[in-house]
């Protein structure tokens, strides 16, 4: 490919090894369970590097790292990337049957685990610690590659009901690092990067990687990511300078962060209007970053300022084109497809060479080079930056998450009983949307909700399993005999007549008002009335920012120290309502200023 | 908008590069400099099912031959 954009940026690994000599003593890398200078990440990355490479391991492998969020996991990607490998991000959060399906489909030839047998491998697929030592050999445990070495192959929703890998380059990764460096994303002085997304996503690699460029990596767990107070503790205690959040989370996090002195990596997803107006109004430094991970993380990137939201331009070294049906440039300010080049672009889909070649073609602006189809619809503005306009097709955003709906009717339907799913986007208040699979059945009895959900989630990540169920007599159908999405009815607010408890209560310590104000701010977020005592959150429709609304809610009506992990790990509403209970009887503990002071931050 | 690489009924040509990369395209649209055409005029679905057949590893062949592979 042709790389017409100047000096081959840097390769991060080479970036890394030169901060390790510039600054051994400063912090590379701090989680739960430790911290890491720059010297020892780089003398257990050696070590491991060195036990790969004693097992085979070397260019064009890929190695699947399946650990948890410790100091472990920064090591072992960087030991892969030493071994002259590439990782294969498997999130231990991920059902078994899709972290199998992974593992097989990109055909690791090794897996980096601390939990042997929690992933299924393919026969002959040796698993190895994450603390395994090697022997370095005489020089260097680094393995030379090249731009176009693989670094990662990452899975994305895939439309045809399976997941696809999109493999990208080192090369790929040395151009977002140095893009967003030129177009001025980051402060001069080091970093202290807060990494919040999972390794499964690629937003993961321009949080992780900024220790290739001598920043310092803050290793943010699930539960502190969605929690503000929590992560205000965090950002306060690490001095995190830099944070990446989707424009959903903004809404629950923005009394934690406005008043901090943090830029905001904001991405995922478009942010809305009103988003852009309250960070423009109250100065808060954001950035807006937009781009498929097939071009490799980000695209464009701009400052959130300004009278409308957009998503500036494209980062140094990438091409934009946005194209009419007969992939001719548009016309200024009218809306086209927009069309993805240069050298972030990855290689494709790892074993879907058909798949490939239909959104990885043949771009007319270079000889010989490709560009990637987004299937996003954008228009310039006059002064130049590019407004997003949607999709071309049925691709969804939900809270960041990109999902394929085909995919999730794909999981559906492998359930002997289920025939035909319809998966669709419902907003039931304003700003809080939810999947809805809309099914027809086979069989008697009928297949109950909870049958239905329980399948998909043996088969899907969280944020893909749908809120709701609706079994359909038949789905919708157009005069042309394609499904009718239109038609599809939006889910009732109470799903038809339940049947009443004998007792209410008798359940539990309920029948005070403890017990009616929980079901009150449950009714509130999931904005349905018939809330029973043994009914599960999570079940009900209830998302993690909807469950984190509820603990907001209550820490502030009730001024109890309530956490996330109360509502999730709750069978029922009567078992949260006693751990409320329980919560609010425990000895006053210091709370954060954060909650005292919220009302008046902004 | 239909997009041109998504008509189901349409006529298509697989068009490959010097790095063995593959890539559909609309038969009625001239093919770019430096892409020759190894497959077709046919129907969408004959190109893809050419290319599963015939592009066995989607890495760039520079690459797969420094791998030796």
């Amino acid at each position: 490919m042709t790389d017409t954009h100047g000096p081959r940026p840097v390769d991060p690994l080479t970036r890394f090894l030169g901060a390790a000599d510039a600054t051994p003593g400063r912090t590379a890398v701090v989680a739960a369970d430790g911290r890491l200078s720059f010297a020892e990440l780089a003398r257990r990355t050696a070590e491991l590097a060195g036990a790969l490479r004693a097992r085979g391991i070397g260019r064009g492998d890929r190695v699947g790292v399946h650990l948890r969020r410790t100091t472990d996991l920064p090591v072992a990607l960087l030991a892969v990337w030493r071994a002259g490998a590439a990782y294969v991000p498997l999130d231990p959060a991920y059902p078994r049957e899709r972290l199998a399906f992974m593992a097989e489909d990109s055909g690791l030839a090794l897996l980096l685990t601390a939990e042997p047998g929690a992933v299924p491998l393919p026969g002959g697929v040796p698993a190895l610690g994450p603390d395994a030592t090697g022997d370095l050999g005489p020089d260097t445990p680094d393995t030379p590659v090249t731009a176009l070495d693989a670094a990662y192959v990452i899975y994305t929703s895939g439309s045809t009901g399976r997941p696809k890998g999109v493999e990208a380059t080192r090369g790929g990764v040395a151009t977002l690092l140095a893009g967003l460096e030129e177009h001025g994303m980051y402060r001069s002085e080091p970093g202290v990067v807060g990494w919040s997304a999972s390794v499964s996503f690629d937003a993961s690699v321009q949080q992780w990687a900024r220790v290739c460029r001598g920043d310092t990596v803050v290793v943010v767990d699930d539960t502190t990511r969605t929690d503000p107070v929590r992560l205000a503790a965090l950002l306060d205690e690490h001095g995190v300078t830099d944070l990446d959040l989707t424009p959903s989370h903004w809404e629950l996090l923005r009394e934690a962060l406005a008043a901090r002195p943090v830029r905001l990596f904001m991405g995922g997803e478009p942010v809305p209007r009103a988003t852009w107006d309250e960070i423009t109004a109250g100065g808060t430094d954001a950035l807006n970053l937009y781009g498929p991970t097939e071009c490799t993380v980000d695209s464009t990137a701009t400052r959130i300022t300004g009278p409308l939201p957009h998503i500036g331009d494209a980062l140094p070294a990438v091409t934009l084109h946005l194209l009419d049906r007969a992939l001719r440039p548009v016309a200024p300010g009218a809306t086209g497809e927009l069309y993805i080049a240069g050298p972030a672009v990855t290689h494709g889909y790892v074993g879907r060479p058909g798949l490939t070649a239909e959104r990885f073609v043949a771009c007319p602006g270079a000889p010989g080079t490709r560009m990637y189809r987004t299937g996003d619809l954008a228009r310039r503005a006059q002064n130049g930056t590019l407004e997003f306009a949607g999709r071309a097709d049925r691709q969804l955003k939900l809270r960041g998450f990109r999902i394929e709906p085909g995919e999730i009717e794909g999981a559906l339907t492998r359930h002997p009983r289920i025939r035909e799913a319809a998966v669709k986007v419902h907003e039931a208040a304003p700003g809080d949307q939810r999947l809805i699979a809309y099914l027809t059945t086979a069989g008697t009895p009928d297949l109950g909700a909870d049958d239905i959900l329980a399948h998909a989630r043996t088969l899907l990540p969280a944020h893909m399993v749908p809120a709701t169920v609706v079994v359909l007599d038949a789905l919708p159908l157009t005069p042309n005999g394609k499904l009718d999405h239109a038609a599809l009815p939006a889910p009732a607010p109470a799903a038809g007549p339940r049947p009443q408890p004998a007792d209410l209560s008798g359940t539990g310590p309920t029948g005070t008002g403890l017990a009616e104000q929980v079901a009150d701010v449950w009714r509130t977020v999931l904005g349905r009335d018939d809330i029973r005592p043994d009914d599960d959150f999570l079940t009900l429709g209830g998302h993690s920012l909807a469950a984190l609304r509820v603990i907001h809610i209550l820490r502030r009506t009730l001024s109890v120290e309530l956490q996330l992990r109360h509502l999730l790990d709750a069978r029922d509403l009567a078992d949260f309502t006693e751990a409320v209970r329980t919560a609010g009887q425990a000895p006053a503990t210091r709370r954060p200023a954060l909650v005292g002071g919220a009302a008046g931050a902004r | 908008m239909t997009n041109p690489f998504e008509d189901e009924n349409g006529t298509y040509k697989v068009l490959v590069n010097d790095e063995n990369q593959h890539s559909l395209w609309p038969a009625w649209i001239d093919v770019p400099a430096g892409w020759t055409v190894a497959f077709g005029e046919a129907g969408r679905q004959a190109c893809l099912a050419w290319i599963e057949e015939n592009w066995t590893d989607i890495r760039p062949a520079s690459l797969l031959a420094a791998l030796g592979r």
